[in-house]
């Protein structure tokens, strides 16, 4: 097997280490704020991997850190081979065309003042790709077909403000294209969205993924990444606390953490089921409680989970490629592990 | 029983200078008893929240606004601006969307919900004050929690105490427009759990506008579907779910994935249809796949289609129902 696209080894991101004038004064200890903490994981080439978590959770900045729109604390982000940390000014440059970024808000990411046709032309430019105004165009074309918005003429001339969310959304997409990425790297591309058009941005990532792009998609939205994920990891508080196959993920979870998400999920097939609701928010990343990082809020804690923190781990009678971090996941084997009857359908 | 909250045939429109009026809600109807929770789903601008809007008063002057409300008995609609006053907070409360970004950031939350009973003055002095502490441990958050200003508290925890001040009058029927959207996951579960528990503690009549249907089938035993200012169907959500009997409804469930059922997710082509200009036969026919003749020519009739259940769809019409059956699904 070739190495994977994306190759994220053991990836920690600090914010604040240190106090400011402030805090010196009143004598506060140096606060940092541990958001990515010894994170690994890979996408593929083809493949559409989902990072799952609450706010807080860390997805967004691990996703940050490995683009090195932040700066990285410790681990190393290889894309096709190459540490992304170890470059910079041209070289990441160049690095970076081939790993593009869609945001979540396309009200808010598109310049309004910007025409369809610019928007999509700048990155070309930035790069120095298609030498000539008639190279440029046919890449453009050719990205807004690929996206859907078709036919290209229509939408050339547009402004954000003349087109709806899911259409802003397409040109986002477009204008990642455009570069020929080979990593996307989508933050929560459809939560801004009406319910009635998800389905198709969707859809065009499962697209791009099938035409061989490598797809890091990051969302709350377990249901989404259930559907559309080939894996996910979900993550607590800095750490991916399960990854596996979508689903084994959803249909088998080990986490007690992944299983309370999943049972909050609306399912109106299992209408009525009680929800396992936690009590209290994620904790603070400036406070991680000591041992495994879940056990304040987790319903199978034991004494052992205060003290000792976790690490990945294979879980029993299941899929080889399915881990979750937890010290009782030997207890916690469901009756018929790796059967569908964990999550009530 | 009758309900505390009637509402009939209720149309709003609102005026435009130089231009046809746009009609955004046309003739909606719906009741909700003490204790009951009804889903009121659509996509955005179908009439959802500018019809919760209209029971609370809250419409700018441009709206026209006709039918009627029933509130715990009264029609406030008829009786005039003076009737929807006294009734706003007190009979019926409302929980804005993003309410918990709408506090006053430099008064403390005790002193916003104390206010919001001096007002009305239904407490005062030091009966509101015991009644600010009693309402925020209601909704799960320390009485003593009242002295912090809005900035100390996480979103979730805002949103409880949007929810503690809307409560605060004692209303009999509490409106929710998009109580949970912006929060994660976990802690729309805790809202949603909260939001339960109150209805069925205080006996109240809740109404939740929401795009989830998911949800609602989760949180309300009944739900209306929204569509261009008409409600489409409505019925139990456990039935809307099996046997929807109005296209727009199953393709609301179909647009998004459901865990643990492998089934196809798709989209729904097209947009909502624009609200100044007269619509001709049924207003989501361009977007249905299951459009007939009929359904570009006639605005269907709104049908009983089982117990307790109404859908506003040509497939119901009882000369083709038997022809059409196949299409259906």
């Amino acid at each position: 097997m070739t190495a994977p696209l994306l190759e994220v080894n053991n990836l920690t991101t600090v914010f604040g280490s240190g106090r400011g004038p402030i805090q010196a004064l009143r004598r506060e200890p140096a606060v940092s704020v541990r958001a990515v903490d010894d994170v690994s994981f890979t996408v593929a080439r083809g493949e559409l991997v989902a990072l799952v978590g609450e706010s807080g959770s860390g997805k967004t900045t691990t996703a940050q850190s490995l683009l090195q729109m932040i700066p990285v604390t410790g681990g190393e982000v290889l894309f096709k081979g190459q540490d992304v940390s170890k470059v910079s000014g041209r070289a990441l440059r160049a690095l970076r065309q081939h790993m593009q970024v869609i945001y979540q808000d396309p009200y808010e990411s598109l310049d309004p003042r910007y025409t369809v046709r610019r928007t999509l032309e700048e990155p070309l430019l930035i790069h120095g790709i298609g030498g000539s105004r008639r190279e440029r165009a046919d890449i453009v074309t050719g990205a807004l077909e690929r996206v859907g918005l078709t036919p290209p003429d229509l939408f050339l001339d547009r402004y954000p403000h003349q087109m709806s969310g899911g259409q802003r959304q397409r040109v986002s997409i477009a204008t990642a294209l455009t570069l020929e990425p080979e990593l996307l790297v989508a933050d929560e591309p459809v939560s801004m969205l009406d319910v009635s058009v998800r389905a198709g941005i969707l859809e065009l990532l499962d697209d791009l993924r099938d035409s061989g792009l490598g797809i890091l998609m990051i969302t709350h939205d377990l249901s989404t990444a259930a559907k559309y994920a080939d894996r996910i990891a979900v993550m607590y508080l800095g750490r991916i606390v399960e990854v596996g196959s979508a689903r084994d993920v959803t249909r088998d979870p080990r986490h007690p953490y992944t299983q309370a998400l999943l049972s909050v999920v609306p399912t109106p097939a299992r209408a009525g089921l009680k929800r396992q609701v936690l009590t209290g928010e994620t904790p603070n990343a400036a406070h991680i409680p000591s041992g495994c990082r879940f056990h304040p809020r987790c319903p199978q804690a034991e004494q052992t989970c205060q003290a000792t923190d976790p690490v990945l781990g294979v879980v029993p009678r299941g899929a080889a490629t399915h881990e979750a971090a937890c010290l009782r996941l030997a207890d916690l084997v469901p009756a018929a592990a790796g059967g569908d009857d964990t999550t009530p359908v | 029983m009758s309900p505390v909250l009637e509402v009939e045939d209720l149309t709003i429109s609102f005026r435009v200078d130089d231009g046809p009026s746009v009609d955004a809600v046309q003739g909606v109807s719906f009741a909700v008893n003490a204790g009951e929770r009804l889903g009121l789903v659509g996509e955005s601008g179908c009439g959802k929240s500018t019809t919760l809007f209209a029971l609370m008063g809250l419409l700018p002057n441009t709206a026209v606004v006709g039918g009627n409300v029933m509130i715990d008995g009264r029609n406030v609609l008829r009786e005039g601006p003076e009737a929807l006053r006294a009734a706003r907070w007190s009979d019926v409360a409302m929980v804005f969307q993003g309410a918990m970004n709408a506090f006053n950031p430099v008064k403390t939350i005790g002193w916003q919900i104390t206010e919001a009973m001096e007002v009305k003055g239904t407490f005062t002095g030091k009966a509101a004050l015991k009644r600010t502490g009693d309402l925020l441990e209601l909704v799960g958050i320390p009485a003593e929690r009242a002295a912090r200003f809005p900035h100390e508290f996480s979103g979730g925890m805002r949103q409880r105490a949007a929810l503690a001040m809307a409560l605060a009058n004692d209303p009999k029927v509490l409106l929710a427009d998009e109580p949970t959207t912006a929060l994660d996951v976990m802690v729309q579960a805790q809202i949603l759990d909260l939001l339960e528990r109150l209805t069925d503690e205080l006996e109240l009549a809740l109404v939740l506008v929401t795009h989830d249907l998911p949800m609602v089938t989760e949180t309300c035993r009944r739900a209306a579907i929204m569509y261009a200012g008409k409600i489409v169907e409505e019925g139990p959500t456990e039935t809307l779910y099996r046997d929807p009997r109005h296209p727009y409804t199953r393709l609301l469930f179909e647009a998004m994935p459901e865990i643990g059922e492998d089934r196809t997710v798709a989209s729904i082509p097209g947009a909502p249809p624009r609200m100044d200009r007269p619509i001709v036969g049924c207003s989501f026919a361009p977007r249905c796949p299951s459009a007939m003749d009929v359904c570009r020519a006639d605005l269907p009739d709104t049908r009983d289609v089982g117990a307790r259940h109404i859908a506003a769809c040509h497939l119901n019409d009882p000369d083709r129902v038997v022809a059409t059956q196949g299409s259906v699904t």
